[in-house]
């Protein structure tokens, strides 16, 4: 089946890819510091359909409500509104992938407590109903401290109140000449596959 | 654990002990042991893995040939597993349970503009029924239901659930497709939708000997052309009456979504009764088909694609009963085999209704396909008497219509009355042992029963004692 097995993986994949074909646009991004988050999510979209043969809304799109369980106490919506979602290659459904690009500026800590929204989020999909196979919250910075960016994520993960067991999380960045490096992180809850796969 | 069973099996809606069940005809009257409707998939498991004798799967009933039921079986009545699990309109999608019926599943997914890929002509069929007779409908560049299916989840004779997919299960996947329910029980499919859009009916009379050529010319390779097929007119066998539905974005002339489900059917009854009776074809030609077809029609598509098979009832009375069968032949073969078949039918004086040309492209790699490459499907409906003189006789000259599709490298539909011999079966289906192999596997002590395969397959320890039809 056409898709991917792995959030985290994947996307080192493509961070990778784009260092070798988009070196001065990463350049360019991490001058910036800024509003690179639409950027971001149309280049992934592109690089999946192309890299995994993927067919555009049959295995792979953008923009995708996603409903979420209501059985937390602490829910306090119906749906999600996620950037990406792909075909996992395994047949277990699909992926869901909220992406953030938190920027180093003086807002960058309630923008880290977005994301750390939305992974909570994101582990709280109503799986069965939409064959979630995973749901993650991608991050990328540019420019921040090494240790608080890391604390940060620790946090978000922490935060999300997941089985340990379920989670997988990869952080990591991408050096950059004569611009700071591009940090990035994945945090995933997997959901159990439906039962009888 | 048995009382487990027996506790399960009482939860279900309807548990009917002993029971006649029949199908549309009126002429396949058959004796089951039981009958079960499940609503919960853990119904299906426990009945499958707990029942010691043969099962079969029932859907809409609108099989011919006592494809859904044998003697002293348990019968899975699929009709109230019919939920919608899942949808996605960003995705074009919806995941349903294997009783839905398309009528319902148009319900659901109109309001959303969307529209399934493919389906049969008529909208009450299950979903089930149709992914087990592997249907088709009159979507162009389209063919068998397999090319509009995503995938399946199926219960196996063991119990065991099971996800099938064209890459994943995918020999279970092209064996349960048009298996018939030898394999296992299809309880889930997960259907592609497409845009629900505005068709512009048009239509055009032309000799059968142009038709194959407007068909390549016109139809085939129209991006505008949704849904097509010709009226073979039987008088004479030499015209063909094309009946296009492209997109347009003309207004409606027709407003309703969806077909009603109280229409007044009578006047396509009366049009019926016409072409089979006596001289009748050359009257449908020139008069009820003109008439029927001459106003522009502009319609959404989910309106074609939710006809209810109403329009033709009633198709059975004490006497009679109206009888489908479909053959198919590559599209070189259509001119000649048309006018073997009219040899035949006009020889055996059958009563014609009306004969259907449809189109396919290759199936991709079902193991009972019938469409084995682009193929002109012929669908007859006929009118035929049940005594048994008129029973023998329909399948002399349904054997003789079978060996003339199989010298055409052509097949026929197995969802119809079970007259084909085990030689012409295996000829109109060569990858059948294939298939036999699989359901050895897959169902080792024979489960899942019912006419068709108790027709053609012959268990391991039967192959000894076996009798040619």
């Amino acid at each position: 089946m056409p898709g991917i097995i792995h959030v985290a993986d994947t996307f080192a994949a493509f961070l990778d890819d784009l260092q070798t074909r988009r070196a001065p646009a990463l350049y360019q991004l991490s001058k910036l510091r800024n509003g690179f988050e639409g950027w971001l999510k149309i280049e992934l979209y592109l690089w999946l359909t192309e890299r995994y043969q993927l067919q555009p809304q049959t295995d792979v799109g953008v923009e995708y409500k996603v409903w979420l369980d209501q059985r937390r106490g602490q829910m306090d919506r119906e749906t999600k509104q996620c950037d990406l979602w792909v075909r996992d290659a395994a047949g277990h459904g699909y992926h869901y992938i909220e992406l953030k690009v938190p920027f180093a500026n003086n807002n960058r800590g309630k923008l880290f407590l977005s994301a750390s929204d939305d992974f909570w989020y994101m582990s709280r999909l109503l799986a069965v109903d939409q064959s979630a196979a995973s749901g993650s919250a991608i991050l990328v910075g540019a420019g921040f401290d090494e240790h608080d960016w890391t604390r940060a994520i620790d946090e978000a993960v922490a935060y999300a109140g997941n089985d340990p067991a379920m989670v997988q999380l990869r952080v990591g960045s991408l050096k950059l000449e004569e611009a700071p490096a591009l940090q990035w992180a994945v945090m995933t809850k997997r959901y159990a596959p439906r039962p009888g796969t | 654990m048995r009382i487990t069973i027996a506790l399960l099996l009482l939860l279900c809606h309807c548990v009917h002990a002993t029971e006649t069940v029949n199908d549309v005809t009126g002429m396949n009257p058959i004796q089951v042991a039981q009958v079960l409707a499940p609503t919960e998939l853990e119904q299906i498991v426990t009945a499958v893995s707990g029942h010691a004798g043969p099962i079969a799967i029932g859907g809409g009933r609108y099989s011919m040939g006592g494809q859904t039921a044998t003697e002293q079986a348990l019968q899975l009545d699929m009709r109230q597993f019919n939920k919608v699990l899942e949808f996605s309109a960003e995705r074009r999608e919806i995941r349903v349970q294997a009783g839905i019926t398309w009528r319902e599943i148009l319900e659901y997914i109109d309001p959303h503009g969307l529209s399934p890929q493919i389906m049969q002509s008529y909208a009450n069929f299950t979903v089930g029924g149709a992914l087990s007779v592997n249907a088709h409908g009159r979507y162009v560049g389209q063919g068998p239901l397999v090319l509009g299916v995503r995938s399946l989840r199926l219960v196996l004779a063991d119990g065991q659930v099971v996800d099938a997919s064209p890459t994943h299960n995918s020999e279970l996947f092209h064996g349960a497709i048009g298996g018939y329910g030898g394999l296992g029980v299809i309880v889930e499919a997960t259907l592609p939708l497409v845009e629900n859009s505005k068709l512009v009916r048009q239509t055009q009379l032309m000799p059968l000997g142009d038709y194959a050529q407007f068909f390549a010319s016109q139809v085939v390779d129209n991006p505008d052309m949704v849904m097509h097929n010709g009226i073979l007119y039987t008088d004479d066998y030499d015209s063909v009456r094309a009946v296009s539905y492209l997109r347009t974005d003309a207004p409606l002339t027709v407003t309703e979504r969806l077909v009603p489900l109280d229409r007044d059917y009578k006047a396509m009854r009366a049009a019926l009764a016409v072409a089979s009776s006596n001289g009748g074809a050359k009257v449908r030609e020139s008069v009820v088909d003109p008439l029927l077809l001459k106003r522009p029609q502009v319609q959404w598509r989910n309106h074609e694609a939710s006809l209810d098979v109403r329009e033709l009832q009633p198709i059975s009375g004490p006497d009679y009963s109206y009888v489908l069968q479909e053959y198919f032949v590559p599209q070189a073969q259509l001119e000649h085999f048309v006018a073997g078949m009219r040899e035949v039918l006009k020889a055996h004086k059958v009563k014609v209704a009306n004969i259907s040309i449809r189109h396919a492209k290759a199936d991709p790699g079902t193991l009972l396909a019938w469409a084995r490459e682009d193929t002109f499907a012929l669908v007859i409906y006929y009118r035929q008497g049940v005594s048994p003189g008129e029973r023998a006789a329909v399948a002399n000259w349904t054997r003789q219509l079978i060996d003339l599709a199989i010298a055409h490298q052509g097949s026929y539909y197995l969802p119809y009355q079970i007259h084909a011999s085990r030689e012409q079966f295996l000829a109109a289906y060569p990858r059948a042992e294939a298939f036999f192999a699989l359901k050895k596997s897959v169902d080792p002590s024979n489960k899942f029963r019912n006419k068709l395969w108790d027709a053609y397959y012959l268990p391991p320890d039967n192959r000894a004692n076996a009798k040619e039809l």
